[in-house]
C-alpha cells in the first residue's frame, strides 16, 4: 500500500536535507513489503545516503 | 476513495443468483436497499462479511441455522451432488479494481434415518484478484498470507462493524475491548503500524551497530605511514647505490682489463702473467664447483639427520624381527586352519595329543584363534617393513664412511683454493714491485691499477649482494608494513562507517518516533473533532452536550455542557448517532475513504433526529459511498423525500413467490 499523504506530509516538514528524508520513506516503503531481510535493505539504504552525503 | 462497484451472489442463502452494480454516477454516492422483514437484508450484510471473513457476524444463531448454500437448490439436487456457493465483491480504488471472491462446495447429503436432505460443506477459499489501473492485465492471489492482507489493508475484521454496521446491534461497539481493537486497526490503517515496526527495526540495528562499533576499538599506534616511507627510501637509496655499482662497472672492468693486456702483452714478465691468468681460471673453476659440493652435503646432512635421527629405533625393531624369526615365532607356526576345523567339526579328541577336547579346551583353542588373527596381522605387517628397516640400518651404517668422504673432498677444495689463491698473490706481489731498466711500460702502476680496480669490483660485488639482501628483507618489512596499514585503515574505516550508521539510524529512529506521535495525535484530534462535529448536526438537542472527548486507548466520553460526564445516560437514538459519527470520524481519520453498508440504519431512530441523521448522512455521501438496507417502516416520509430525489440508486429487494430466493433487487 503507499505510504499515505499523512506520513508523507509529516515528513517533509522536518528539518532536514532532502536526502534523509527520501532515505525516510524508503524505509517506509521497504517496511511496507513486510521484508523479513529488513536489515540488508536498511543497511544498503543507509550506506547509500551515507555515500550521496560524503560525495556532496 | 475506495466503493464497491458490484456485489454478486451465487446460490448463497436466498440470494440464488443475483447481482447488484453500484454506479457513481450521482452526486450523491447513496444507494437504497430497501426489503421487508425475513425479504435478505441482513443476509445481504452477511454475504458480505461471509466473502470477506468466511464468517456471517449478524447471523443470530450460528449454531441452529441452515447451510449458507441455497436451501431449495440442496432439495431439488440428487445427494452426493456438489453445489458452489459464492460471493464476489468488486471494488474500485482510484484506477485499480480489486475483487474479493469466495467460493465454498457443498455437498447433498440424505440423513438415512429421515430422509431430509442437507449440505456438507466442503473447503472455503478466498482469492484476490487485481487490475491495476491501466492494465489490460489482472493478477489473482490465492495465497492466504497475500489474501488476508488485502481484507485487512481494506477491511480490518478487528473492526468490520465500522464498516459493515447493523443498526439494530450496537451493543458492544464503544466496550472497552472494541476500543482496543478500534485503535490497533486505525493505527494499521493510518500506516501508524508501519511507522512502529520502521522505528523498532531501526532501532534495533542502532543498538547492534552501536555494540559492534565499540567492540572496534579506534587503531592508533606508531605512524605506519611515516615507517613505510622510511622503508622506502631506504630501498631506494639501496636499489641507487646497486645502480651506482652496476654503471661503475663497465670502467672498472675496461681499466683492469686495459691494465691486465697491458701487463700480458710485455714480454719481460709474460710467464708470470700468463701463470697468474692461470691461475685464475683454475680458481674461478675451483669455486664454481666448491659452491656445487656445498650444495651436495647440504642435501647429504639433512638426509642423514632424518636417518640418523630414525636409526635407534629402527635397529631395535629390527632385532626383534630378527630375534623372533631366530625363535621361529615369527610368522607365527600354529596351523589356524587346522584350529579352525576341529572346531567346526565338533571333535571329540586333539589330533596331536589325542586329549579329550572337552568345553575348557575349546574355549582355550577359540581363544587361541583370536590371539594368531591379532598377532598375524602384526606379524604380516613386520615382515612387510622388515626390509625397509634394513635398508635403513645399512644406510645409517655407511655414514661414518660417506662422511669422512664429505670431509675429505671439503678439504681437498679449501686446500686448492688456497694454495692457488697463494701462488696468484705471490705472483701478483711480485709484479707490484717490479721495476725495469728498459721502462717501456710502467709495470708498477699498471698492476697497481690492475689490483685497485679488481679489489673495487671486488668490493662492489659484496656491496651489491649485501645491498640486495638488505633490500629483501626490507621488502619483506614493507609488505608486513603496508598489509599493517591495510589492516588497520580498513578496520578504522569500519568503525568510522559503523559510527556513521550509528548516528543515521538514531536519527531516522527520532524522527520516525516524532512522525508517528505526530500522526498519533492528529488521528486522535481528528476522530474527536469530526466525531463530535457530525454528532452536534445529527442530534436534535442542541442545548445539553457540551462536549466529547477521546482518550489515548480511543474510548470515548460524552460530557454535558457542565461538564459531567452523560456517556452512559444517552439514549438508543443519541447512542446510534454517536456510533454513526464515530464510524465516519475514524474512516475520515484513517486516510482511506472506504464505503459503509449499514442495516437498518436509522430504526432507532425517532422522527426530528431521523431527519437530522438521513440529511447528515446524505451530506456524507457527496464524498464517500453509503449503501443502506431499509425496512419499508424505517423509510419513512421524512427519509423518503430527501433520499428518493438524491440517492444514486434506490433498489427493492424482492423475494420469490415460492420464499426460496431473492427474486430480483431492482427498481
Amino acid at each position: 500500500m503507499p505510504i499515505s499523504e499523512k506520513i508523507i506530509a509529516q515528513i517533509n516538514n522536518i528539518d532536514t536535507d532532502e536526502e534523509f528524508k527520501e532515505l525516510m520513506l524508503s524505509i517506509l516503503a521497504e517496511e511496507d513489503k513486510g521484508n523479513f531481510r529488513f536489515k540488508d535493505t536498511y543497511e544498503k539504504l543507509v550506506n547509500d545516503y551515507l555515500k550521496k552525503k560524503e560525495a556532496k | 476513495m475506495i466503493r464497491i462497484t458490484k456485489i454478486e451472489f451465487e446460490n448463497y442463502r436466498q440470494y440464488k443468483s443475483i447481482s447488484v452494480s453500484f454506479d457513481d454516477h450521482s452526486e450523491n454516492d447513496l444507494h437504497i436497499l430497501k426489503a421487508k422483514n425475513g425479504t435478505g437484508k441482513t443476509t445481504f450484510l452477511n454475504g458480505i462479511l461471509w466473502c470477506l471473513y468466511a464468517h456471517e457476524h449478524y447471523l443470530s444463531d450460528k449454531d441452529k441455522a441452515l447451510p449458507i448454500v441455497n436451501n431449495a437448490l440442496v432439495q431439488s439436487s440428487d445427494e452426493k451432488t456438489g453445489l458452489k456457493v459464492c460471493v464476489r465483491i468488486t471494488l474500485s480504488n482510484g484506477g485499480e479494481t480489486i475483487a474479493f471472491e469466495r467460493s465454498q462446495m457443498f455437498f447433498v447429503t440424505v440423513n438415512p434415518l429421515t430422509g431430509v436432505k442437507s449440505a456438507a460443506p466442503g473447503f472455503s477459499n478466498l482469492r484476490v484478484i487485481v487490475t491495476p489501473s491501466g492494465a489490460q492485465n489482472t493478477i489473482v492471489h490465492e495465497e492466504d498470507e497475500i489474501v488476508q492482507g488485502f481484507v485487512k489493508q481494506y477491511f480490518d475484521e478487528a473492526i468490520y462493524d465500522y464498516y459493515f454496521f447493523d443498526g439494530e446491534n450496537l451493543k458492544s461497539y464503544f466496550s472497552k475491548g472494541k476500543s482496543e481493537k478500534i485503535k490497533a486497526s486505525i493505527f494499521n490503517i493510518a500506516q501508524v503500524t508501519l511507522l512502529s515496526n520502521a522505528t523498532h527495526h531501526v532501532r534495533t540495528m542502532a543498538d547492534e551497530r552501536h555494540r559492534s562499533a565499540s567492540r572496534l576499538a579506534k587503531e592508533t599506534g606508531p605512524d605506519l605511514i611515516q615507517e613505510i616511507l622510511l622503508f622506502e627510501e631506504k630501498i631506494k637509496k639501496l636499489e641507487d647505490e646497486i645502480r651506482e655499482i652496476d654503471a661503475k662497472r663497465p670502467a672498472l672492468k675496461k681499466k683492469y682489463e686495459d691494465a691486465d693486456a697491458s701487463l700480458q702483452g710485455y714480454s719481460p714478465i709474460r710467464i708470470n702473467t700468463e701463470k697468474r691468468a692461470s691461475l685464475e681460471r683454475d680458481l674461478r673453476a675451483l669455486r664454481d664447483d666448491y659452491e656445487a659440493f656445498k650444495a651436495s652435503k647440504n642435501e647429504f646432512i639433512i638426509t642423514y639427520l632424518t636417518l640418523l635421527n630414525f636409526y635407534p629405533r629402527a635397529k631395535a625393531t629390527l632385532d626383534l624381527i630378527r630375534e623372533k624369526q631366530d625363535k621361529g615365532t615369527l610368522p607365527p607356526n600354529i596351523d589356524k586352519e587346522q584350529i579352525q576345523e576341529l572346531l567346526d567339526s565338533h571333535a571329540k579328541s586333539c589330533p596331536v595329543c589325542d586329549g579329550a577336547l572337552d568345553a575348557r579346551a575349546v574355549t582355550h583353542l577359540k581363544m587361541l584363534l583370536e590371539q594368531l588373527d591379532v598377532s598375524s596381522a602384526t606379524s604380516n605387517f613386520l615382515m612387510l617393513i622388515k626390509g625397509s628397516l634394513e635398508e635403513v640400518v645399512e644406510t645409517c651404517k655407511g655414514f661414518p664412511e660417506k662422511y669422512k668422504e664429505i670431509l675429505q673432498k671439503e678439504k681437498y677444495f679449501t686446500d686448492e683454493i688456497a694454495a692457488k689463491e697463494k701462488q696468484a698473490d705471490e705472483i701478483s706481489a711480485f709484479l707490484a714491485k717490479y721495476s725495469d731498466e728498459k721502462g717501456e711500460i710502467d709495470v708498477k702502476r699498471l698492476e697497481a691499477d690492475r689490483q685497485a680496480a679488481l679489489d673495487d669490483m671486488n668490493a662492489d660485488d659484496m656491496r651489491k649482494a649485501l645491498n640486495e639482501s638488505d633490500i629483501r628483507r626490507h621488502k619483506q618489512e614493507l609488505a608486513h608494513k603496508q598489509s599493517e596499514k591495510t589492516r588497520r585503515e580498513e578496520k578504522n574505516a569500519k568503525k568510522d562507517l559503523l559510527s556513521m550508521q550509528v548516528s543515521t539510524l538514531r536519527r531516522l529512529t527520532s524522527y520516525f518516533e516524532l512522525v508517528q506521535q505526530a500522526i498519533m495525535d492528529e488521528i486522535k484530534k481528528d476522530i474527536q473533532m469530526q466525531t463530535w462535529k457530525r454528532f452536534d448536526a445529527m442530534i436534535w438537542k442542541k442545548n445539553t452536550f457540551g462536549s466529547l472527548a477521546i482518550n489515548d486507548s480511543y474510548e470515548l466520553s460524552v460530557y454535558n455542557t457542565t461538564r459531567n460526564e452523560m456517556t452512559g445516560s444517552l439514549s438508543a437514538t443519541e447512542y446510534m448517532a454517536l456510533a454513526y459519527s464515530f464510524t465516519l470520524a475514524i474512516h475520515d481519520a484513517s486516510g482511506k475513504n472506504c464505503p459503509l453498508v449499514v442495516d437498518s440504519p436509522l430504526g432507532r431512530v425517532s422522527d426530528d433526529n431521523r431527519a437530522n441523521m438521513a440529511e447528515e448522512l446524505m451530506k456524507v455521501s457527496k464524498k464517500k459511498q453509503i449503501i443502506m438496507l431499509f425496512t419499508p417502516d424505517e423509510y419513512s416520509d421524512e427519509v423518503r423525500a430527501l433520499y428518493d430525489a438524491n440517492a444514486a440508486s434506490i433498489r427493492n429487494i424482492s423475494l420469490s413467490d415460492d420464499e426460496n430466493q431473492v427474486e430480483s433487487v431492482g427498481e
